[in-house]
Formats: C-alpha cells, structure tokens, sequence
C-alpha cells in the first residue's frame, strides 16, 4: 500500500515482495531490469522478517545474470529529447556525459525537459506514465501458484506470510482438505487475471497479512462478490502461524458449507 | 530589378530592426529555458553566472559537466544551464550525484541547492558526503529563508531575524556552514556573497579542477522575502549591505590564513548574525583521499588478490 498509495498524486511503480534471500536476490536483479526499461522506480520490499532471514542464496556466475539496460538516444544529440515519445511509451535515455546535454526533472515537464507546469502538460504527462507501467504489467508480473486446480479455498499471502501459507496448505491437504494457494511476488501491479484464474474453483478466499488488512482490499476488489474473503491479520510483532491460516481455511469451508 | 526591390534592399529588414544582443554565456546556457523564474533582485542568477565562467576558465571540459539539484529556488540552476543537468527530489541531490560519479567517475560533478534543501532535508547526505570526501562540487546559495514557498525560517535564517514563520524573531541558532563543512571533512570551504562576483567566478575556477569535497557558500540576497522581512531592502540594498560588511578572511583585518591541515579547523568568529560583519573567503584548502581513489584502491586490490589466488 505504501508502494501504491505513499503520494497524494498518481503513480505507477513496480513492487516487489519477496519471501526468501534467494528470492530477495533474484528480485532485485529484476527490479534493475524493469528499472532501466520503464525508467520508473521500482521497490524491492521485504518484510521484517525476510530482512533479516538468512538461508543459503545461489548467485549465479557472472555473465549468467541478465539486466536489461534502458534504451539509448538512436538520434544525434542535436535532435535529441529526453522525454519524447516513440514508438514505446519510454523515452530514450541517454547517459549522463554523453555529450547529449540532458535535462532531467522531477517536475512536470514538456519533452525537452523543461519545467511546464501547468494543466495541459501535466494531462499529457501523467497518463503515459501510468501507461507506461500498466500496459507492460504482465511482462513484470511475478507469482506463485499451488495447488489451485480443483481448490476450495484459496489462500493469498505474501512476503514471509506466504511461507507460512505454504505451510498451511500442506497440512490442508494431509487432512483431505481442498485448499490452495496464491503468492504475488509482484505486489503493484497487482496480477490481476492471475488472480481471478487461481481463485476459479474457490468458494472462500483467505487473506493472510501482517497488518489489519491491506492487499486484502485489493483482493476483495477483484473478486467483486464473487466469493467471499476471509481476513488473516496480524497488528505486528510475529509472523502468522500456518495453524491460523489453516483454522481459517477451516472456518471459510464451513461457512461456504453452510450455504 | 525593379525599382521597387531596390528600394526595398534599401531599407533595413525586419530581422535587422530587431536589435540582437548575444549573451556572453550563451554558450553554456539554454535560450530555450529563458525567462528564468527567479524575482527582481535575486541573486542566484549571479551565481550561476560565477559557476558558469569558473568551469570555463577552468577548462572543465563541457561535455564532462553535470549539474545536479535539488528543490528550490536555487535548484532551478539545472533548467538554464547546457549541461546534463538533473532536477531530482527534495534534498537528495548529493545522493544522486554520487550515483553519478560512482557511475562515471571521469565526470564533473557539481550539486547545486539553497540552504533548506541542503542542509535541513538534505542536511545528512551533506555531512556523510563530506566525511567520505565524495568528489563533488557542492554550491549552497543561502538566502537564508525558504524563498520558493514564501520566506519560512529555515537552517540558516540568523538569531533574531523574521521570517513569515518567525515574525517576532528567530529564536533558533543557525548552522555556520563552512564551520558545519569543514568539521565534516571537506577539502575546500569558501563563501562569498553575490557581491564578490570576480572573486566568486575565481572561486569556482579554483575549486572546479580539485578532487574531493568542495563547498562553496554563495550568500545571495532575497529581497521578496528575507530582504522585506528585515528591513534590508531591495537587491541592490542588500548588496549594499554585504559592501558595508563584508570582511575577507586572511585579509589585513587580522584573521587568521586557509586552514590546511584538518586539525586547526577551526572557523569560530565565521558565524553570520545580523548586521554583523560577514567573513567571507577561502577558509579551508588541504588534500585527502578521496572515495573515488579508496573505492578503486580496493576494488584494485580484491581483484590482484583475487588473480594470484
């Protein structure tokens, strides 16, 4: 929420939720990449715990990891424009030194960089920036999904609590219980269409986080009524046990029995 | 031809009535970006100006140069200047031109930024960047206000002076910033007011080829907002004002010389108070290592250490 909401006005970025330091490491890797692409900040968040988890990471030889790199001025520096538009909603970008003399800004501005602030430039800016971010959202639309096919229930969980969910779902199962699971690694934008096809077969949807209640929102929005959401949540200070996120998957299928 | 083209030919034409007055910087500025937002009287303009002459005197090479800045009115410098030129976030200036010449070292990097964004948002970038000597230029124009959002007292608004915020008076003691930069560490320390546009021009120059922090304080007037508040006057007034005070350290006045060694950093008597004199000049001038040469040195090393392994 605070990657998606930290500003009074609108934005688009990339976040990411790990759940592990290999995950953290990989993630990173790929908020570079999707960093140089969009020319947009991208956010690797990690919970508490995550931070300070430590378990073994494979790093990958060098040469091996690929980062994408941002698009270079194809035109002279005479003709070049740090923010005009082509073809792709990303301007090109040239590095500082290149003898393009770039004018960059934080500020509303035309396609020259300069500061323009008023309506009409800021109604062309704003809109491809957000654009730019949501057209491309599969390309960067990371997650994890188990054991959907024939779920009942479908737990959503991130961050360390999608450990825990994992959990849960395996001591679900030892029990005959129908349950599965969905794991944005990608937080914003939030995947959507993955999402709704995870939760196809579910009746209840149970949402596991460590707060009172945030990227449930999001979930309860896009499954519009068509099941109901079960909130795990947590004011802090501990991580969610499995055995609660089990007893709510427990408590979601009796509810859904009832009907 | 016709008696009418030659009577024509005659006359001057249109763009010939239009008198054209070159800039001497025009150069290194952007026509495109002109008129500049700053008011009458301001001076940052003059700065910029001092910057811009310095690196030409100095022959920094222009292709080399980056600007970069923060919010303010003195961060607007990036918008005029031909230059790569960065107009980042609020006080984060000095973080993003260390990004930049981490990046690319073979970079001349310059950070420009007034008082509230250097030094109370951005106050702890400044001090570390100080204390790992980053090489950077680093200009403050003090106007001793927050000028841009209507003249609130800020890091270095002087005891007893009003602001819009302080309307009965200060009560807040300021940073002393050549004082703050050299207790942190940096290799050259000057101030100058827009008054001293030579000798602002030659500071610059000087400062420019050096490695390693360089802090330049530019005291430059504010007349809609400090210059009003306290009855200093227009533009012009407070340049007055600075003729009527202005003292050079190292100057027959007795003060002591540029301090070169870390150790005697010492710039008490260099506070700023109203109607006070005001020391200006070069205070400190020595050489450490810098972040880039250590980063390399151990960069350097890990990979000879790693090759006989």
């Amino acid at each position: 929420m605070q990657a998606r909401f930290g500003s009074h006005g609108d934005y688009a970025v990339i976040a990411y939720a790990p759940s592990s330091p290999q995950e953290a490491f990989d993630l990173t890797i790929e908020a570079f990449s999707a960093a140089e692409r969009l020319r947009t900040p991208v956010l690797v968040m990690m919970d508490e715990v995550v931070g300070h988890m430590r378990e073994r990471v494979i790093i990958p030889e060098e040469g091996r990891r690929t980062v994408s790199s941002r698009r270079l001025p194809s035109v002279a520096p005479s003709e070049y424009r740090p923010y005009r538009v082509g073809d792709d909603l990303v301007p090109e970008m040239a590095l500082a030194g290149g003898g393009f003399a770039v004018r960059m800004t934080g500020l509303t501005h035309d396609e020259s960089g300069r500061a323009v602030t008023n309506p009409t430039a800021q109604a062309a800016l704003l809109p491809r920036l957000l654009k730019k971010v949501l057209e491309n959202r599969e390309v960067y639309e990371r997650y994890e999904v188990r054991q959907t096919d024939d779920a009942e229930v479908l737990v959503v969980a991130y961050g360390i609590t999608g450990r825990a969910a994992t959990g849960a779902v395996e001591m679900a199962r030892a029990r005959g219980l129908r349950v599965g699971m969905f794991r944005p690694r990608t937080v914003w934008p939030f995947p959507a269409d993955a999402l709704l096809r995870a939760a196809r077969s579910a009746r209840r949807v149970v949402v596991a986080e460590i707060n009172m209640g945030q990227v449930a929102l999001e979930v309860e929005r896009l499954l519009a009524g068509k099941c109901s959401v079960v909130r795990v949540t947590s004011p802090g200070g501990s991580v969610i046990a499995p055995e609660r996120i089990l007893e709510a998957c427990g408590r979601a299928r009796e509810v859904a029995a009832r009907r | 031809m016709t008696p009418e083209t030659v009577e024509d030919a005659s006359r001057p034409t249109e763009a010939e009535r239009t008198p054209v007055r070159r800039h001497p910087l025009e150069s290194v500025l952007r026509g495109d970006a002109l008129p500049h937002i700053w008011c009458p009287g301001c001076g940052i303009g003059v700065a910029l100006g001092a910057f811009l002459q310095g690196l030409e005197r100095a022959g920094i090479p222009r292709e080399k140069r980056v600007i970069v800045s923060g919010i303010g009115c003195s961060s607007r410098v990036v918008y005029y200047a031909r230059t790569d030129a960065y107009h980042t976030t609020h006080g984060r200036a000095i973080p993003f031109a260390t990004g930049v010449k981490l990046a690319n070292p073979s970079l001349h990097v310059t950070v420009f930024a007034g008082d509230g964004d250097m030094f109370a948002i951005g106050g702890n970038h400044f001090i570390h960047a100080a204390r790992r000597n980053m090489d950077l230029m680093v200009v403050c124009i003090n106007n001793f206000n927050y000028g841009m959002t209507g003249g609130q007292s800020g890091p270095t608004t002087p005891h007893d002076a009003r602001t819009t915020t302080t309307p009965n008076g200060n009560f807040e003691i300021p940073f002393n910033l050549p004082q703050l930069a050299a207790a942190v560490g940096a290799v050259y320390v000057a101030r100058w007011t827009t008054l001293d546009v030579r000798r602002l021009r030659d500071c610059f120059a000087e400062a420019a080829p050096k490695q390693g922090f360089r802090f330049v304080e530019v005291l430059a007037p504010c007349p809609v907002s400090f210059g009003k508040n306290n009855d200093i006057g227009s533009g012009l007034d407070e340049m007055d004002y600075y003729r009527g005070l202005e003292q050079i350290w190292g100057s027959a006045a007795g003060l002591p010389a540029p301090v070169e060694r870390r150790e005697t950093g010492d710039l008490a008597g260099t506070d700023i108070s109203l109607h006070r004199p005001i020391i200006v000049g070069k205070f400190v001038d020595r050489a450490r290592p810098t972040f880039t040469d250590s980063y390399a040195a151990v960069v350097a090393k890990g990979r000879a250490e790693k090759k006989s392994a």
